[in-house]
């Protein structure tokens, strides 16, 4: 089961830092729903990976991107990521917004910090596979991010047959359903560089959820 | 060679092993679509089967997997010859010695309300496959590796209706037993059964040990013969490559076992072989096969679990029918599906089992509304649904679109109501609530109403049913009009659960109807039901004396393991009430709103109507309320959250005054008709909906067509509908230019109507720049907008 940090569910909610025990608990309560009734699901496939200039090629794709390429740098290899909460947040987020629109709120924000915390956990697991054999995990770095286009989405689907492997589907304009989903490139290098869950690494400084601890 | 239903069944017989995976090994690209090899490798493929073939395989699957209109894309229009290529080369290669299945697959989209393909779309790219298979001389059909039910039941209805061949129809579930859009086992069998199919199987995703756990289960949930073709071991990935790691001899150990378990069918799935198929064969030719488990069971299935009855009784819900109640009447003439969601949400929390939808009102298209209800009730409950509804253009449109195995209600002892209903049941699966009346009305005696009962079920078998298809309405009369009207429904009720072994079904609180206190009646006749033999009560869960008395009955007869349904009921109740605020009645109606508490508000207004009107609570609370929070968020005093919390506690307050004009036949005149949209190929729409939710506080009326509208239906409500604001909602900046395309098109066709635009990728200047009149950068500031476009 993953647990949904309850702080991360209230700052995608855009709850003050004060927020009122009546919002609070009605947060908690979602979480304690999503917890029981979702189980993510995840798909990574390894890949080795040549990085050029701008360029990114592994798999048979070669994707221009300079930040990619920039966040890749020394990565002789790449995991292709995949994870979702699948259906039934859809279902639920369509459910508890008829009941009130701040429990569909709340569903969207704990949806938020529920993927990212599986993401994170997923990621964990795997550093803790990698590192024995000298190898360190990059940052999760997703299509739609910096100059890397959304439509490499495509070759991620195709790449991992998510449709088939964990029902997600795309649309003409690679938009993800379930929308709790994350696709990622996670580079592997024999670089120890710091923990993969801190922002520091991100261009985007005045981001409001940039966390600052080292 | 003899007919495939003939060998069914009496030794094991043999699927072929992986079809992709040795187009790989022979030069197919990733990505690349394996039935054009059907025609541009046609050696390739007359190699593959023949390999199979010489390795033992009775079935040979065609290579027309992917072969729908979806998936092939822009081949898409060779489809037919594709097919005719692809069943023509297993059938040279199969000869005298093997039948060849027309191999069918996923579409690869999802279908509606999660995806973007309708049932009707998905029913027909099956069907197209179906038919050139069939003219190509398939012998059977084999739909495989499915893993959402409502698409596995649009191929197969497919399969039903456009051939005569027999079918397989095999899914993948995980190593839980689920499908990857949540149904369980049980649930998968209860359709696939229900709909006629001739095998069930397992196939892909696991390996035959995880197999083998599923087996029995799949075994106990149905009485069909089961097929399985597992993959050869899970995947192992090795640098971007997927391999699977079972060797043949060891895979062939497990489909004896398999075969052992009860399967009559064993394949290979993703890695086998022939290798592996031919293994198989020497190791299992010879074992015997065991018949199928024969269940007699009474079953409703939604898209995720089933319901049996017969067990501990159940409750069917029984809001959602519009007789004697406006508020629903007036739901279904305006078409506000949201309010039969919210009214099926709150009977599944309330504990109701099952729910029955009736939407049948003299002046609304029942069909096409029946089967919108049913859609957005399945797109919010997962409880399975009882079809009301005396036209049977509406149930049998309703039966194809339900997700799952839905009941019936109702057929009568009458011969023209058997002969519209019967068909309907036995080819959808569905068991029927038949009433014990006929054309002559309703027998005075239980005599007279089990003597219908007998001949309703002597009808019925003559069209392949059986008694548990059946769930015997033993009618409630009322007790005002007939001192002997609920011994009557009683004794009938108990001689045909008892003597007849048929599940009952009673709308019990006809009991009361012209008396004081029903509730009193309702439930005490509930619990003399229950004893008697009732399967399921079609009731109010929302009525706690309904309730108390079922919760008590379960406890009190061995249906409520440990009493922990009893104990949870009392707890949730106890919680329910202490959970609010204490002292609640010190707070003003204001107040309440402004701390956003959604009970104490609609509490307040109950009192406020004791001594004001409507409009005089909306001007001197509501609205000034309202605005003090959308002032305090405005100076970012109050947060996103706590605007929500007013908005739904002032929502909760304006439910109580409608229903109070509902009552008193007055209405609060709408400020003004909002357009809301969220633009094509965008799907975010939380930002829109809480645009809604604010605007409808406000009194506007809105008209939200949702999530990923194409511009084109936009424009057409727009001009049809005389709208004059307009606002569309985009996340993302992939999506903006089809906000774009949108406001152009408003320009030409509705040069009067104003578009406010909002969403996160959107500036002032952005907005200016598409040609939108306001750009609203949060919800308070197009609620203000939408103020001055009407107050002009």
């Amino acid at each position: 089961m993953t647990a949904i940090p309850e702080a991360e569910a209230l700052r995608y909610l855009g709850a003050p830092p004060d927020a009122p025990e009546v919002l609070k608990s009605q947060v908690r309560e979602v979480c304690a729903m999503m917890e029981r009734q979702i189980t993510p699901r995840s798909l990574w496939r390894a890949f080795s990976c040549t990085v050029e200039g701008a360029s990114v090629s592994f798999g048979g794709v070669v994707w221009e991107s300079a930040d990619l390429a920039r966040h890749l740098k020394g990565c002789a290899s790449l995991l292709l990521f995949a994870a979702t909460l699948g259906q039934e947040s859809e279902r639920m987020a369509r459910r508890e917004q008829l009941r009130s629109m701040t429990r569909g709120a709340a569903v969207h924000a704990a949806g938020a910090a529920m993927i990212e915390q599986f993401c994170d956990e997923c990621q964990e697991k795997l550093a803790a596979e990698y590192e024995p054999q000298g190898l360190y995990l990059r940052p999760r770095y997703s299509p739609g991010y910096g100059d890397l286009s959304l439509g490499c989405q495509r070759d991620v689907f195709r790449l991992l047959e998510l449709p088939r492997h964990l029902g997600l589907r795309l649309n003409d304009d690679c938009m993800m359903t379930p929308g709790k989903s994350v696709t990622a490139v996670i580079g592997i290098s024999m670089e120890q560089r710091k923990s993969f869950r801190r922002c520091l690494t991100c261009g985007r400084t005045s981001c409001p959820f940039r966390k600052e601890e080292s | 060679m003899t007919p495939f239903l003939e060998a069914l069944g009496t030794r094991p017989l043999f699927l072929d092993g992986a079809m992709g995976t040795m187009l790989q090994s022979r030069g197919l690209g990733p990505g690349a679509l394996p039935e054009l090899w059907n025609l541009s490798h046609p050696d390739v493929l007359r190699d593959i089967h023949r390999a199979y073939l010489d390795a033992g395989a009775d079935i040979l699957l065609a290579n027309t997997f992917g072969a729908n209109r979806c998936k092939l894309g822009a081949a898409a229009d060779q489809a037919g010859a594709l097919i005719a290529a692809g069943v023509a080369l297993a059938k040279e290669a199969a000869g005298e010695h093997a039948w060849v299945g027309l191999d069918v697959g996923s579409t690869g989209k999802l279908l509606r309300p999660y995806g973007d393909l309708s049932f009707e779309n998905a029913y027909d790219a099956f069907a197209e496959m179906i038919d050139a298979g069939a003219a190509a001389g398939a012998d059977l059909i084999v739909i495989e590796t499915m893993s959402d039910l409502y698409e596995t039941k649009a191929a197969l209805l497919a399969a039903k209706e456009h051939c005569s061949l027999p079918v397989i129809v095999s899914l993948t579930f995980d190593e839980t037993g689920k499908l990857l859009t949540g149904a369980d086992i049980p649930a998968a069998a209860a359709v696939v059964e229900g709909l006629g199919a001739d095998v069930i199987g397992l196939n892909c995703g696991l390996g035959p040990q995880q197999m083998r756990a599923l087996l029995p289960l799949l075994r106990d949930a149905c009485s069909l013969p089961v097929a399985v073709s597992a993959n050869a071991g899970l995947p192992v990935v090795v640098d971007g490559r997927t391999c699977f790691n079972v060797a043949p001899e060891e895979f062939a150990g497990e489909c004896r076992a398999l075969i052992e378990g009860g399967a009559v069918l064993v394949g290979g799935c993703c890695g086998t072989t022939p290798e592996h198929i031919a293994a198989m064969t020497a190791a299992c030719r010879m074992l015997p096969v065991l018949p199928p488990e024969q269940h007699k069971r009474t079953i409703a299935a939604s898209y995720t679990h089933t319901v049996e009855l017969g067990g501990a009784p159940l409750i069917i819900g029984e809001r959602l029918n519009p007789t004697g109640k406006a508020a629903l009447k007036e739901a279904l003439r305006s078409g506000d599906l949201d309010y039969l969601c919210r009214e099926a949400i709150a009977q599944a929390d309330n504990g109701a089992h099952i729910l029955d939808v009736n939407v049948g009102l003299p002046e609304i298209d029942e069909p096409q509304m029946l089967c919108d209800a049913v859609q957005a009730i399945q797109a919010v409950c997962d409880l399975p649904l009882q079809l009301d509804t005396s036209d049977p253009e509406a149930l049998e449109r309703a039966l194809r679109v339900y997700n799952g195995r839905p009941l019936i209600n109702s057929v009568n002892g009458g011969a023209e109501s058997m002969a519209a209903v019967f068909p309907l049941a036995k080819k959808y699966g569905a068991a029927v609530v038949a009433l014990t009346l006929d054309e002559h009305g309703i027998p005075e005696t239980a005599a007279g109403r089990i003597a219908i009962a007998e001949r309703i079920l002597a009808t019925a078998k003559t069209y392949g049913l059986s008694e548990q298809d059946l769930i015997v309405d033993a009618l409630a009369m009322t007790v005002s009009t007939g001192a002997d009207n609920a011994n009557v429904a009683l004794e009938t009720l108990d001689h045909v659960r008892h003597t007849l072994h048929m599940n009952t079904v009673l709308g019990v609180s006809n009991i009361s109807f012209g008396l004081p206190r029903r509730e009193k009646l309702n439930a005490a006749f509930f619990l003399l039901a229950m004893g008697r033999g009732l399967s399921a009560g079609i009731v109010n869960p929302g009525d706690a004396a309904m309730m108390d008395a079922y919760r008590a009955y379960c406890a009190l007869t061995g249906w409520d393991s440990r009493c922990q349904a009893y104990i949870g009921y009392c707890s949730a109740q106890a919680e329910g009430i202490s959970s609010r605020v204490p002292a609640a009645a010190a707070l003003t109606l204001r107040q309440a709103v402004l701390r956003g508490l959604c009970h104490e508000a609609a509490e307040q207004t109950k009192v406020m109507l004791a001594e004001h009107v409507p409009l005089q609570i909306i001007d001197s609370e509501l609205i000034p309320a309202l605005n003090e929070v959308g002032a305090g968020f405005e100076a970012k005093t109050v947060f996103l959250p706590q605007l929500l919390m007013s908005a739904d506690a002032a929502k909760a307050a304006f439910d109580v005054l409608k229903a109070h004009m509902g009552r008193t036949g007055t209405a609060q005149a709408s400020k003004g008709r909002v357009l809301l949209a969220t633009v094509k190929g965008d799907v975010h729409d939380i930002g829109k909906n809480i645009v809604k939710t604010l605007l409808e506080n406000y009194g506007f009326d809105v008209l939200d067509l949702g999530k990923d509208v194409a511009p084109e239906a936009i424009v057409e409500a727009v001009t049809e509908q005389r709208i004059t604001l307009v606002g569309l909602s985009a996340l993302m900046t992939t999506t903006v230019p089809y906000m774009e395309q949108t406001i152009r098109l408003l320009r030409t066709a509705a040069p009067d109507c104003r578009v406010m635009v909002g969403g996160a990728v959107l500036t002032s200047a952005y907005a200016r720049q598409i040609g939108a009149d306001f750009y609203g950068k949060d919800a308070m500031s197009t609620v203000r907008y939408a103020g001055e476009v009407f107050r002009d």
